[in-house]
């Protein structure tokens, strides 16, 4: 399994297209932290809901790279799709592990503001951004959605309905508690829209196995 | 063995591609699968293989170590040919320095013309053919499922493909391979499915020539080849072949570039003549006597059996 994720991560990390995504976070991240931004919390905001659209890029490149004829290829010496899914959602949560690293580290060196309790609260979440992002990214990528201009348009959508879907979705709910920097006192509600993010993943998961394998 | 049971194939609600096929594949045996464009040859060889689910029906019993060879090869992203089976060979369980020898041979093997650093997608259609033809070979498989392999390939790599195919046989693989303009020797196919309107139908057929080393007979020359630089091939299963023991010859230490073959009178010029095309140098030929060189050659024969 570690060798299939080093493939899945080598092949899109050669295909540079995880670039132009990462690009945008770092520029974000510059312009928001070239001067103090005050309390840490409501300044991750802009970074986490940045992470929804660049992991579920990130997840559509790690499904949809290959050509279907390296698709087959990899899912027989991989010994089935189950396994090639796992991997490739391995290397989407590495990548986005290494992301929110990122985006809290950042901040910290550059002005320290934020508490342990923060930056813990900061971390839960960016990873339930970045965790809904994959969900989307699989449901909108290969083998579901197969056309590039489709898959823009539905991730387009699924992940403004994530960002603005207030009350429900839990990237509205953890920006929420962010932006009003209330995240370390609502912990549970915090750690529960993670869990509810982390079913998300899997759920689509589960629709990526079972509906796309009708179509090959 | 695998066997597909009751197996019918459809794209959503498209026509049935297949339909009710019962087909079973025997280990140590070539099935070559034929029929018209667009019968359903590659979907079938998809199903066999695992990348295709069948839509009703079941295949049973496929073994672990399968490999897939699709018809073209195009890829994507900027990988390298070696970086690409070395990550292939990886996958399929072999350490870092395994991988890295295993991959050096089998593109000597099937000479790959083009930079194994260098994309692999920059490389000719036919280069790229023997990418996909060594990721199938990175660890023996059971199960070798073929798709007009012939396709973009030079007469080398005929002949190496040739030898891969009767190897993973005479090893107890499975081997399938659709077989669109007769390129496969027919005395190694076991048996014939062909695929019409949806449906397979099979025949059964003995291989015309037993396993190729058992066909070597008196008289028998020995041929000792000195491998260059630039040699490719192996000789195991060339007609005629017998490659001695080697633990039979500790009397007269050989220098590792030179191979000693044992070939069947009526087989050595074409052997010679492959040998010089491939890039080999013809070291020695002598004759070995007709009736010692027969008993040696049988018992060689019993040694090399699997």
């Amino acid at each position: 399994m570690t060798a299939l994720v080093r493939y899945v991560l080598a092949h899109v990390g050669l295909s540079q297209r995880y670039l132009p995504p990462t690009f945008v976070l770092l520029v974000a991240l510059a312009i928001l932290y070239s001067d103090d931004p005050g309390p840490a919390m409501p300044a991750y905001v802009l970074t986490a809901g940045l992470l929804v659209p660049v992991t579920a890029w990130f997840a559509i490149n790690a499904r949809g790279l290959e050509t279907p004829e390296q698709r087959g290829v990899t899912l027989v010496a991989a010994g089935g799709p189950l396994r090639v899914l796992v991997a490739e959602i391995t290397a989407c949560l590495l990548y986005l592990v290494a992301n929110v690293a990122l985006c809290l580290l950042w901040p910290q060196l550059a002005h320290g503001a934020a508490s342990a309790a923060e930056l813990g609260a900061g971390a839960v979440a960016h990873l339930t951004c970045g965790l809904v992002g994959i969900a989307i990214g699989l449901v909108c990528g290969r083998p579901l959605v197969s056309k590039v201009g489709t898959a823009s348009l539905v991730g387009c959508g699924l992940v403004l309905a994530a960002l603005l879907g207030s009350g429900v979705s839990p990237v509205a709910i953890s920006l929420r508690l962010l932006g009003t920097n209330s995240a370390t006192h609502e912990a549970a509600t915090l750690v529960g829209v993670a869990v509810v993010a982390v079913a998300m993943v899997a759920a689509a998961a589960g629709a990526v196995l079972v509906l796309g394998r009708r179509r090959d | 063995m695998v066997r597909l049971d009751g197996v019918g194939k459809r794209f959503g609600k498209g026509p049935w591609v297949l339909s009710g096929v019962t087909l079973s594949l025997r280990a140590g045996e070539v099935t070559a699968v034929r029929g018209a464009n667009g019968a359903g040859k590659s979907t079938l060889l998809r199903v066999v293989a695992g990348i295709s689910p069948p839509t009703t029906g079941r295949v049973l019993h496929r073994p672990s170590v399968a490999a897939y060879v699709p018809e073209q090869f195009p890829v994507q992203g900027g990988m390298s040919g070696r970086a690409y089976l070395r990550h292939m060979a990886r996958v399929r369980g072999m350490d870092a320095a395994g991988a890295t020898r295993r991959v050096q041979r089998l593109w000597e093997r099937f000479a790959v013309q083009g930079d194994p650093d260098g994309p692999l997608r920059a490389l000719s259609k036919g280069n790229r053919q023997k990418v996909a033809l060594a990721q199938a070979l990175l660890v023996p498989p059971r199960l070798l499922v073929l798709d007009e392999p012939w396709s973009g390939l030079d007469a080398a790599a005929h002949d190496v493909l040739a030898e891969v195919i009767d190897e993973t046989r005479q090893d107890g693989g499975i081997v399938v391979v659709t077989d669109h303009t007769d390129s496969l020797d027919p005395s190694v196919v076991g048996a014939v499915a062909r695929v019409a309107g949806g449906r397979v139908t099979v025949e059964e057929v003995s291989p015309t020539a037993p396993p190729a080393r058992h066909r070597a007979a008196a008289p028998v020359v020995h041929v000792r080849l000195r491998r260059t630089a630039k040699a490719v091939g192996a000789w195991e299963n060339w007609p005629g072949v017998v490659i001695p023991d080697e633990r039979a010859d500790t009397a007269r230490p050989t220098e590792p570039d030179l191979v000693d073959l044992r070939v069947a009178r009526e087989n050595t010029d074409a052997l010679l003549a492959e040998a010089l095309r491939r890039g080999w140098s013809v070291h020695e030929v002598s004759e070995v006597a007709e009736v010692s060189g027969a008993t040696e050659v049988a018992a060689n024969h019993s040694r090399t059996e699997r």
